[in-house]
């Protein structure tokens, strides 16, 4: 039981007061005095106002980096492409059956039913950190067809069998359609490039019967990515400081972070850090939840972060004043990457408590897109066959307009959104390539074969004007995976330009107070 | 001032007297700025050694080990700060006795240790980049019975980007324990040249006496010689000594031997002595103990065996773990070292057909082979884990110190102009004086006047430290103030394979090709609160994975399998060799390694400016003098790990082919003041194996290491109100790297961040006299020392098949005559002659430029007490 011990001074010294005209004695006054004394003598860090100091916790990498044309492997008698070697320390930031190898934990695969659907409670936290949604990357705003974030299929078929068994390609990776044609065959040669295979497929060429292409290959759901870093004190800490740097220069790292592929529309903007796609967050555990996510207590959040509002150097160094910088040595070779560039995350003087023994995690996100570079794709397709006269064809898909005409059958999965601009070539020979050469915008996805574009077909004789059409080509620029991040922080095995990359640096400063 | 003593008590009934009251007047006293940390009840302040490693794999640690027991390891050391480090290094055992010229440092104790790595919160394992790939059996000892193991499954002959990497898989808890078995060790030795019977011991050798000639014994094929010196040498077996002045045939014993076996004053060397000119009066050969042997003697200071299901839930990690208690020796250098011998997974999995399907095929887990499995659901890869984004954190606890101010003997640089000085707090109240009446509340002498006086500091809270922007408080309490801090930077980290190899250089930006041209890391530290940096340390690690064995090469120059074009994709296997050092046979260093510390200011700002404070350039090699002869060198550490080749076998060590310098060197990186900028760590370390002196006191005691340098930037330069001097004098003036005279610090006191980087150059070149047609030769106008699959840059011949390019060493004609081929294996057709021109030497395509995880540089720095 706590006892109430009165205080009979306001004094934090001593409990003994002295007054005029009042009796004392030598105890009294030697109390007194000896409380003085102990308190002089063992100062407590509580009578201290600064009784703090810092601890800093840095990390960072500069990613190795390649020039994708070195990055040929070769078989027997040709090439392909490979690129990273690494995503670490990059992780998803979701646990689902897409991104675990046994994905029903605990459970014996051959008591796992064939149509056993995968349900998010099967995984401890299935969602790492909290409101990492961002409508920018999962489509148009609204739209039910546009891609999966964080949630469907991350390795393409293709990929998964290129890496398992790469000279036993010959089985039909592709077998989500019937109609869909085998796109792998035996391996006798791998060096139809992708555009010869495309026009193979189109034009059913013997020239590249039984080949296969030599890449194009993409995940086909979006994931973010984590940096992630977890730390644990003994004693309580003081949050004070958090730095993120994304680093970039004008030789060696040069990211330009400029495009947001929906709301730019796909179309590079070319100004640095247009990209909004950065997630900063630190979270503590539960105390009473230790290892559920949902419980952590997000204490920092830096969302959607856009990189041109954060540069380090926001203003531009005048090749003048750039001059009269001396560089340190090893000094940068580049006079203009002599200054630091890049976005740049700090945030100061947090004073964000931490109790003992509680750990704190920080998330540094990104989307994991795996090119910068555009890159034209061409497909081949089905103009449609009937005559769309203003019915929905699929009441169930929202987003497209009802006389919207349906383009069917790719023969390779599209890789399309709503809202992409799709170019649709005539292949036949007929009276109307002009109307049917034109640029249409997808306004839904049915399936991987599948989508709308934003053109009313009128009549399946004349198509818009002329003879029903069978065959068509479909071009149209890839980037979606591509807003500038780099091969390792950002994924691909796609042969295309050459690489745009960053380097990332952090810190964490805390206070702890002094201690016995 | 210290604690207040009160040993007069009163009793009641006593006369009161003013001396009775002394007390309060010594406790107003030791409230000025003179508290100390006996008056403190926590009178420790904390640091940490944090390393954070992007991933460590399964493949690294079985290459090492296949039983497991190699560690990851990384060093450091947490030397006294330079006011506290001793002049005479002695001081540190018997600081009495030796009349150090400064007290003995104080003594950092570890408390706690935590690690954490990323489990995607789930408790689960994540595969590493080698999941799928193969294992080795091992024999009846657990060794490995061939050395093609990690390959991509039969059809994989290189390495494809794993798609399933950073998987997770809850499948890799079995009988042979949990994947994430972990044990974290901390070993220590003696700094190489702290040593007392180290480094730069000369010793007279009065006698050489052969003992074998070469041949003549089948253990000394090389032979064997016996060394006689006139006082107790204190050699050990494996220690290297530098031998001068001798003569002998038919080997010249000058230069540098391993010692093989000792007594007191006589040590053996395998060198052929037999007929030489072996008499001891006129041998007058001097043998300097150059270290070697002390590299590898190691304490344990901790083993904290981590079972791996504290990891089974997402709340296990990260872990603390607390209550060590361990003092460190602010001498000694400290290893942490990291065991993961599960993340390899050696279960059996059909080698020929991993990929079985379920219901055709599966494998019989005992014996590994091929069964009828229709009906059977189980097959598997191989699930090699990693640990991701690792966090390894030593916490520490170390006394509060008094802070650095400038005095002649420690000049601090860039400091603000209060020079760290402090104002003691006005306390009112006075003792009364004689014959005064003892009073409660008198103006000036009351006894409760001039306790609420005190009562009032302790109100007000006592101050110390540094106020934000560098500023010091106007008056404050404390003097011990500042504290010991580490702040623990990673730099060139996640190279491919997490580790960088001469087969990689072309990729890297920056670098041209050409000798001196770098690759250069950087990362920055906000200045959160000002620090006084007083060490820059680095840790250049050369430990590694083993590394592909292939002769010939694909036509890309990156393939980092390098598969001979020979092989078909579908090729089976990878056969994997031991990593090496680079170096040229002439034990020359291939490459230079620069580190530099630098002040910033810009970020938000329209300003921008950098500042040099700690600079140093290293090369590892040497040894044709001694390889311990850089004044940079603190210290070298090998735990022998089987990846990094070893030395050649019974070679001595001055001619073997190879020589396994060491597996990490931690290398001190001087403070840089101008003209008087620090050039060393050591006094004794010298080049040439002279030794500036031969007292003991000197030979140990600390080199010039540099000032320190103040670092806190200031909202106002002048970073102290009332000081309005001149522009050139609101700082203390900071030497400079780069050319320029000692001027005030070009950040201004605005300094926001401190810049670390590290660079590595190629540091040797051969002038190229001939390009020869007829014979595709090149020919370099001195010897060139080079070896077969050495990778080589060719500049400015004329000649475009050669310029420009990195090249493969075909065939060694003689020492000054090579034959080049690309990376393909095909000699370089010469299409006619032509002069002039360079080659740089870039290594064995085996050679460890940069070891695996990365190298470390530490800012050993004085912090200071804050709101």
């Amino acid at each position: 039981m706590t006892t109430y011990t009165h205080k009979k001074s306001i004094r934090s010294v001593t409990d003994e007061q002295f007054a005029e005209e009042t009796v004392i004695d030598g105890a009294q006054i030697d109390s007194a005095l000896e409380d003085v004394v102990d308190r002089v003598n063992n100062i407590k860090k509580g009578d201290i106002a600064t009784r703090f100091t810092q601890k800093q916790y840095v990390f960072g990498y500069q990613p190795f980096r390649y020039n994708v044309e070195d990055t040929k492997a070769y078989s027997t008698s040709s090439s392909t492409y490979r690129r990273a070697f690494t995503r670490f320390p990059w992780t998803f930031i979701t646990n689902n059956e897409h991104t675990t190898l046994d994905p029903q934990p605990g459970i014996h695969p051959a008591n796992i039913p064939e149509d056993y659907e995968y349900r998010s409670e099967d995984y401890k936290n299935q969602f790492r950190y909290k409101g990492t949604f961002m409508e920018t990357l999962r489509g148009a705003a609204g739209s039910s067809a546009s891609v999966s974030l964080n949630a469907g299929e991350w390795i393409s078929d293709w990929w998964k069998t290129w890496w398992a068994n790469r000279a036993d390609c010959a089985v039909n990776t592709f077998t989500s359609s019937a109609t869909h044609p085998t796109a792998l065959l035996a391996a006798t040669s791998d060096d139809a490039s992708e555009s010869a295979y495309s026009a193979h497929l189109m034009s059913g060429s013997a020239a590249y019967a039984g080949k296969t292409s030599t890449g194009f290959v993409s995940p086909r759901g979006l994931y973010q990515f984590a940096w992630s870093h977890s730390w644990i004190f003994e004693r309580p800490v003081l949050l004070d400081d958090l730095m993120v740097f994304l680093r970039t220069d004008s030789t060696g790292y040069t990211a330009p972070f400029d495009v947001d592929p929906i709301l730019a529309n796909r179309e590079a903007s070319g100004i640095f850090g247009e990209s909004d796609h950065l997630i900063v967050q630190l979270t503590v555990d539960s105390p009473l939840g230790p290892a559920d996510r949902r419980l952590n207590n997000v204490v920092v959040m830096q969302h959607q972060v856009k990189l041109n509002d954060i540069k380090f150097c926001p203003n531009a160094i005048e090749a003048s004043d750039l001059s009269d910088i001396v560089d340190f040595s090893p000094s940068i070779i580049t006079a203009a990457d002599k200054i630091l560039q890049g976005g740049i995350v700090r945030l100061e003087d947090l004073n964000i408590p931490i109790p003992a023994g509680a750990a704190v995690r920080l998330g540094i996100i990104i989307p994991w897109f795996a090119e910068k570079t555009e890159q034209t794709v061409s497909l081949a397709g089905n103009w449609p066959s009937t005559e769309n006269t203003g019915t929905a064809t699929d009441a169930t898909l929202t987003g497209h307009a009802s006389n919207d005409a349906l383009i069917t059958r790719t023969l390779l999965t599209h890789d399309l959104l709503v809202g992409d601009k799709v170019t649709v070539t005539a292949v036949a020979s007929t009276t109307n390539v002009s109307v049917l050469n034109n640029t249409y915008t997808i306004t839904a996805i049915v399936d991987d074969y599948s989508f709308y574009i934003g053109v009313k077909v009128t009549d399946v004789d004349t198509g818009t004007g002329g003879d029903q059409l069978g065959p068509i080509a479909i071009t149209y620029v890839h980037d979606r995976l591509s807003p500038g991040y780099s091969q390792q922080m950002g994924w691909s095995v796609d042969k295309a330009e050459p690489m745009h990359d960053w380097s990332l640096n952090g810190c964490l400063t805390v206070l702890e107070e002094i201690t016995d | 001032m210290g604690k207040v003593n009160r040993d007069r008590p009163l009793t009641r009934g006593t006369e009161l007297v003013p001396n009775h009251l002394d007390a309060l007047t010594d406790a107003k006293t030791a409230l000025g700025n003179t508290v100390d940390t006996s008056q403190l009840e926590t009178p420790n302040s904390t640091f940490s050694v944090s390393l954070n490693i992007p991933y460590l794999d399964s493949k690294f640690f079985y290459d090492n080990d296949p039983k497991g027991n190699a560690p990851f390891y990384m060093s450091f050391a947490l030397p006294p700060l330079q006011d506290k480090f001793p002049a005479d290094a002695k001081a540190r055992r018997n600081p009495v006795t030796t009349a150090p010229d400064r007290p003995a440092p104080p003594v950092p104790v570890l408390e706690s240790v935590s690690i954490s790595f990323d489990q995607r919160d789930s408790g689960a394992m994540l595969v590493s980049p080698w999941y799928g790939s193969g294992k080795a059996e091992l024999d009846g000892s657990g060794n490995a019975t061939g050395t093609s193991h990690y390959h991509y499954t039969d059809n994989h002959g290189q390495f494809e980007p794993n798609p399933y990497e950073g998987f997770a898989t809850y499948a890799r808890t079995d009988e042979r324990g949990d994947g994430y078995d972990l044990r974290l060790a901390i070993y220590s030795k003696n700094q190489t040249f702290y040593d007392l019977v180290g480094a730069g011991q000369n010793l007279t050798v009065n006698s050489i006496v052969p003992t074998y000639a070469a041949g003549a014994n089948a253990s000394h094929p090389r032979g064997k010689c016996d060394l006689y010196t006139t006082t107790d040498h204190n050699l050990q077996t494996g220690d290297r000594v530098f031998i001068t002045g001798a003569y002998t045939k038919p080997d010249n014993i000058n230069g540098e031997w391993v010692v093989t076996k000792q007594t007191a004053t006589r040590f053996y060397i395998a060198a052929d002595a037999s007929g030489g000119d072996t008499n001891a009066a006129t041998v007058s050969a001097q043998a300097v103990r150059s270290g070697g042997a002390s590299e590898r003697s190691f304490s344990e200071v901790l083993s904290l065996p981590i079972p791996g299901f504290t990891f089974a839930t997402p709340a296990g990690n990260p872990i603390l773990l607390t209550g060590q208690n361990i003092e460190f020796d602010p001498f000694k250098t400290y290893t942490i070292a990291l065991f993961a011998p599960n993340l390899h997974d050696n279960r059996n999995v059909h080698e020929t057909f991993p990929l079985v399907p379920k219901a055709a095929l599966a494998v019989d887990y005992a014996s590994g082979s091929l069964v009828d499995g229709t009906g059977l659901t189980e097959f598997r890869f191989h699930q090699h884990l990693a640990l991701v984004s690792v966090w390894v954190t030593l916490n520490f606890k170390m006394p509060l110190e008094p802070v650095q101010r400038q005095t002649s003997d420690t000049a601090i640089q860039n400091l603000p102009q209060h020079d760290g000085a402090t104002l003691a707090p006005t306390i009112t109240g006075s003792a009364p004086s004689a014959g005064d009446p003892i009073s409660a509340d008198h103006a000036s002498h009351g006894v409760s006047t001039r306790i609420q006086a005190i009562d009032k500091v302790f109100e007000d809270k006592l101050h110390g430290g540094y106020a934000p922007h560098a500023k010091i408080y106007p008056t404050q309490h404390i003097k011990d103030e500042s504290a010991y801090e580490v702040i623990t930077v990673p730099m060139m980290q996640n190279f491919e394979f997490n580790q960088l190899t001469p087969l990689s250089w072309k990729h890297l930006p920056y670098a041209t090709g050409q000798k001196d041209s770098y690759y250069v890391d950087r990362r920055i530290v906000p200045i959160t609160d000002a620090i006084t940096v007083n060490h820059v340390m680095a840790c250049l690690s050369f430990i590694g994975s083993k590394v592909p064995a292939g002769t010939t090469h694909n036509t890309s120059y990156g393939n980092p399998f390098a598969a001979p074009l020979s092989t078909p994709r579908n090729s089976t296997s990878v056969t994997w060799s031991n990593a090496t050092i680079p170096r040229l046979l002439n034990g020359d260093a291939i490459y230079d390694y620069h580190v530099g510390v630098g002040l910033v200011t810009g970020h938000a700002a329209d300003n921008y400016d950098s500042q040099q404070i700690a600079y140093a350039k290293f090369d590892y090699s040497r040894e044709g003098d001694s390889r311990f002869s850089s004044p940079l060198l603190v210290d070298a550490i090998s735990l022998d790990l089987d990846a990094l080749q070893g030395t050649t076998a019974d070679t001595d060590w001055a001619s073997a082919d190879y020589r396994k310098m060491f597996e990490q060197a931690l290398i001190s990186v001087p403070m840089s003041k101008g003209a008087a900028a620090g050039a060393g760590y050591w006094a004794n370390n010298t080049v040439n194996n002279s030794p500036t002196s031969t007292t003991e006191v000197e030979q140990y005691a600390r080199f010039s290491q540099g000032a320190p340098v103040f670092a806190g930037g200031s909202t106002s330069k002048w970073a102290w109100d009332g000081v309005t001097g001149s522009a050139s004098t609101y700082r203390a003036v900071i030497g400079s790297n780069n050319a320029e005279t000692d001027a005030v610090s070009k950040t201004g006191g605005y300094e926001q961040y401190l810049e670390v980087r590290m660079a590595i150059s190629p540091r040797l070149s051969f002038t190229i006299s001939n390009a020869t047609a007829s014979n595709d030769r090149v020919t370099t106008s001195a010897a060139h020392y080079l070896k077969v699959d050495d990778v080589v840059y060719v500049h400015g011949t004329g000649r475009a098949e050669l310029d420009d390019t990195y090249h493969l060493v075909k065939t060694v004609v003689d020492t000054t005559n090579v034959v080049l081929s690309d990376f393909s294996g095909s000699q370089i057709d010469i299409g006619g002659d032509d002069t002039g021109g360079t080659l740089v030497p870039y290594g064995q395509k085996t050679d460890i430029i940069v070891g695996y995880g990365g190298n470390f540089v530490y800012l050993i720095c004085r912090k200071h007490l804050r709101g």
